[in-house]
């Protein structure tokens, strides 16, 4: 089935999660906010949320630090 | 040393955010293709802090989509040292969690004259690039 993942249409198998898209890329989910169809996801949920056909999945690295 | 080149006119946008928000860390977006940055997206800092800063995600996302409708892609993150030097502190460090990204950091310590640098930064291990300000 057909997804886009940060703007890029992609073909996954049916009851693909988040984490296994991050896995796939060598991404740490804790380093990475994650939105599907303009919805943040909880973190928490990564392991069990399953995209779906026409889903639209966001996601990006944690921009954050300062000189403390 | 590799060359991150960015644009004057995104140059003087990220000075003029980073005095404004002085004595708070600023922080923003950069939009370009390579290691060649065109344009800067200021955002928020969620943290409205002296010494720390972070984006709000759905900003950041935000800023994507935005990018991607002026079709350039996201190649660096900026952030301000109102009162220390322009290289990554021990935070920075531990936080920078994508290694492909450029992390640019503007001292205000001489708010007369800013100092802009660039950095990748690995697993905590920082490699400095060259800046060339581009008309």
């Amino acid at each position: 089935m057909e997804v886009k993942i940060n703007g890029v249409k992609e073909e996954i198998v049916s009851g693909t999660t988040v984490s296994s898209i991050l896995e796939n890329r060598e991404v740490r989910q804790e380093m990475v906010a994650v939105e599907i169809n303009g919805e943040l996801v909880q973190k928490g949920k990564y392991p069990t949320l399953t995209l779906k056909a026409g889903d639209e999945m966001e996601f990006l690295h944690y921009m954050a630090g300062g000189r403390s | 040393m590799p060359v991150f080149s960015i644009t004057r006119e995104a140059v003087e946008r990220i000075y003029a955010q980073t005095r404004a928000e002085a004595p708070r860390e600023a922080c923003g977006m950069l939009g370009g293709s390579g290691l060649h940055a065109t344009i800067a997206y200021p955002t928020k800092n969620a943290d409205t802090s002296n010494i720390t800063y972070s984006i709000d995600p759905q900003e950041a996302f935000s800023v994507i989509k935005q990018m991607r409708a002026d079709a350039v892609d996201f190649i660096a993150g900026y952030h301000s040292h109102p009162e220390t030097e322009a290289f990554p502190s021990p935070t920075d460090k531990g936080k920078a969690g994508d290694s492909e990204l450029v992390y640019v950091i503007v001292s205000l310590r001489r708010p007369d004259q800013p100092e802009l640098r660039a950095y990748w930064i690995d697993g905590g291990e920082v490699e400095e690039l060259d800046v060339q300000i581009n008309p």
